[in-house]
């Protein structure tokens, strides 16, 4: 039955994604080119590979309001460390590994009081992006200062070519696959959809509650930092504010692609379309002169309208098969 | 000892003050130019602004919603107030209009919410960012500026030594504790926030409950705008971008719980004074201006774990004393039994 509904979702969302190609590419004639669309992904690249593990803790009935900050703390991180001296790649390692402390942090703090998920992670936003200032401010330079000019190797992860297609379509589909398989493919998946079901009835079942959840807020700590080193990556140069803002648009991405805020729904490839959905709405916006203002007006309304839409969906099809079971029930009362 | 701590517990406004107090001699040993009245009066004018939207934002809270969009709402109440006002040079018409604003963008809120399904987060985070735009648009990306003296004057003028602005948070803090905690109306937004789906059967208009909330905290936003206008006298574009957080932190920091149906308005405006003296004492540590959001956060955090850990701390000691009461009641009540059945025997 759930099953039934999710594929209903995304193949609605798949149908929005076609109406949405329709009209811009009707709208301009350089919209439906193959090379503009993929090269594109990079744009947005950060937000669909953030909001994948989003899904992950929306689905435990989870939040984190701190991924922008995380960006920037991993960005500056790897920035910092190879500025002083170490080899980029280990630098991103350990990039990814303050993404992973900032996202212990959070899980930790969660556990710990028992608070609503959406205040630690709005309080530990400040602390990180506050963290990654101080670092950028040790670097020497004045706290908003960037640090630019890192290794051509390093910024051709997101700007180069593989097999001709651009290196972020790549990293894109691998991201989706992992986490499909994660999420669907997994016994620590399942957990995670019972624990945001019934957290009584997953504790019963003996869950390890606690265990999951950190790992979970661990590993989108780890991926806000990758998103943030890919951004970095895709500018060629580190911010300590870099995706600072990008919280809205992860989670929009997450729960117009199914994820129920109240937690135990989701899914990836739901995600996944919505992040193509979004990605492209901004871009396709752009391209027929609608200013950044607007879209992000757009954006709202979009966001408002979907998530309303679903909900009188489910209402009348819930009325309407409720009034369909009463039909026959009645029929066969009848025939009796 | 414990009749103290629970004093704490219920009364989680005392606890708040406390820290204040403990938080404002320490940064005095530090510093002793901290230690003025003046120093007190002057963090609540710079605060005035985010006492009022946490005032505003707890209405919203107690009834079990969130809204995120007060930032957006009042950066652009305070723009378009400041704009009439820039052009009619009337004092009301600003205000009715920065008013007029912030109650429409709450009221819409409300409607999401209520009557269109949509979660107050995901509402209020669309909203935060069409508020925002409307007011880029609105103003092309320029400040507000060259406001009439007069209104940046009468912010300032000072009645019993102390300026209006804050005299109007006063008053809303009356207000607002009066309704909400001494009215039947106001109360209903306790029991919608306590258990929504009991207050309907009450008979309790939940949606409408629910609109005026948002309303309540729209309206909230509006005359922070207003109050924006008149202290700092310029309008930028991204004004009360992140007030959203520190407001909600506020109101959590002062007792207003998140899980809806408990918390005052006295304790909501602690914690916003708290959260301000906060983040005004920094300047007078003396720490680099790069450190402001580590320090602020790292205290924010702190505040709410000691205060969430302090609160399970006394439920579970009051529940283990309810056990307590009940198991020797129970006691009682077989003894009394067991006597009146020997009686019977003999």
């Amino acid at each position: 039955m759930r099953l039934k509904k999710m594929l209903n979702w995304q193949l609605a969302l798949l149908g929005m994604l076609v109406v949405e190609f329709a009209i811009f590419g009707s709208m301009s004639p350089y919209f439906l080119n193959l090379d503009n669309l993929l090269y594109n992904v990079g744009d947005f690249l950060y937000i669909a590979l953030a909001a994948l593990p989003m899904t992950l803790v929306i689905i435990t009935g989870g939040m984190d309001i701190s991924v922008g900050a995380t960006m920037g703390l991993g960005s500056i991180v790897t920035a910092l460390l190879w500025a002083k001296g170490m080899n980029i790649w280990i630098a991103a390692g350990f990039g990814l590994g303050s993404g992973a402390v900032a996202g212990l942090l959070n899980g930790f703090l969660i556990l710990l009081t028992g608070v609503n998920p959406l205040v630690i992670t709005l309080g530990s936003s400040f602390l990180i992006s506050g963290v990654s200032l101080i670092l950028s401010g040790l670097a020497g330079a004045t706290g908003f200062e960037g640090i630019s000019g890192l290794p051509e190797q390093f910024s051709n992860v997101a700007n180069g070519y593989t097999f001709n297609v651009p290196n972020p379509v790549w990293i894109l589909l691998i991201a989706a696959v992992l986490f499909y398989i994660i999420l669907h493919r997994t016994n620590y998946g399942k957990k995670l959809f019972l624990i945001g079901n019934n957290p009584d009835a997953a504790k019963y079942s003996g869950i390890n509650i606690k265990k999951n959840i950190i790992i979970t807020y661990v590993i989108m700590g780890i991926m806000g930092a990758f998103s943030g080193i890919m951004l970095t990556s895709y500018f060629t140069s580190a911010r300590a504010d870099l995706g600072g803002t990008s919280a809205l648009s992860v989670v929009t991405c997450a729960v117009l692609g199914g994820a129920s805020i109240y937690g135990g729904e989701g899914s990836i490839l739901g995600t996944f379309i919505a992040s193509l959905f979004i990605g492209y709405l901004k871009y396709g916006l752009q391209m027929i002169g609608v200013t950044s203002q607007e879209t992000q007006v757009f954006l709202g309304v979009v966001l408002i309208a979907a998530i309303s839409s679903r909900f009188f969906w489910a209402k009348y099809s819930a009325n309407y098969r409720n009034k369909r079971a009463l039909m026959t029930a009645l029929n066969q009362n009848r025939r009796k | 000892m414990k009749k103290v701590m629970n004093l704490f517990v219920k009364r989680q406004e005392i606890f708040t003050l406390l820290i204040i107090f403990v938080y404002f001699f320490s940064i005095s040993a530090v510093n002793q130019d901290f230690f003025q009245i003046d120093t007190l009066i002057r963090i609540l004018f710079n605060g005035t602004m985010l006492f009022v939207m946490t005032m505003g934002i707890s209405a919203v809270i107690i009834t079990k919603n969130i809204d995120v969009s007060i930032g957006s709402l009042m950066g652009l109440a305070a723009t378009i107030g400041g704009t009439v006002l820039n052009q009619t040079g009337n004092a009301f018409l600003g205000i009715g209009a920065a008013l007029l604003v912030g109650l429409a963008g709450g009221i819409f809120n409300g409607i999401g919410v209520a009557y269109l399904g949509v979660t107050a987060i995901i509402m209020t985070l669309g909203t935060m960012a069409i508020f925002r735009g409307l007011l880029i648009m609105f103003t092309g990306g320029k400040w507000i500026q060259n406001v009439p003296s007069f209104f940046t004057d009468f912010s300032k003028v000072r009645f019993l030594g102390i300026q209006g602005s804050i005299w109007i948070v006063v008053i809303v803090l009356i207000v607002l504790w009066l309704f909400f905690s001494k009215t039947t109306k106001g109360r209903y937004f306790y029991a919608v926030g306590n258990n929504n789906e009991g207050a309907r059967m009450q008979g309790i208009n939940v949606k409408l409950i629910t609109v005026s909330a948002f309303a309540v905290s729209g309206l909230m936003a509006g005359l922070a705008g207003v109050l924006y206008v008149a202290q700092i006298g310029a309008v930028p574009n991204l004004a009360g971008n992140g007030m959203e957080t520190q407001a909600i932190a506020a109101a959590v920091i002062g007792g207003v719980s998140l899980t809806g149906g408990s918390g005052n308005y006295l304790g909501a405006l602690l914690g916003a004074i708290l959260l301000q003296t906060i983040n005004y004492s920094l300047v007078y540590l003396k720490v680099p201006g790069y450190w402001n959001n580590a320090i602020s956060g790292f205290l924010l955090l702190a505040i709410i774990v000691v205060a969430s850990l302090i609160q399970k701390y006394m439920k579970r000691e009051r529940e283990k004393n309810l056990d307590k009461q009940i198991r020797e009641e129970f006691f009682k009540t077989q003894q009394n039994m067991d006597n009146a059945y020997t009686e019977g025997d003999a």
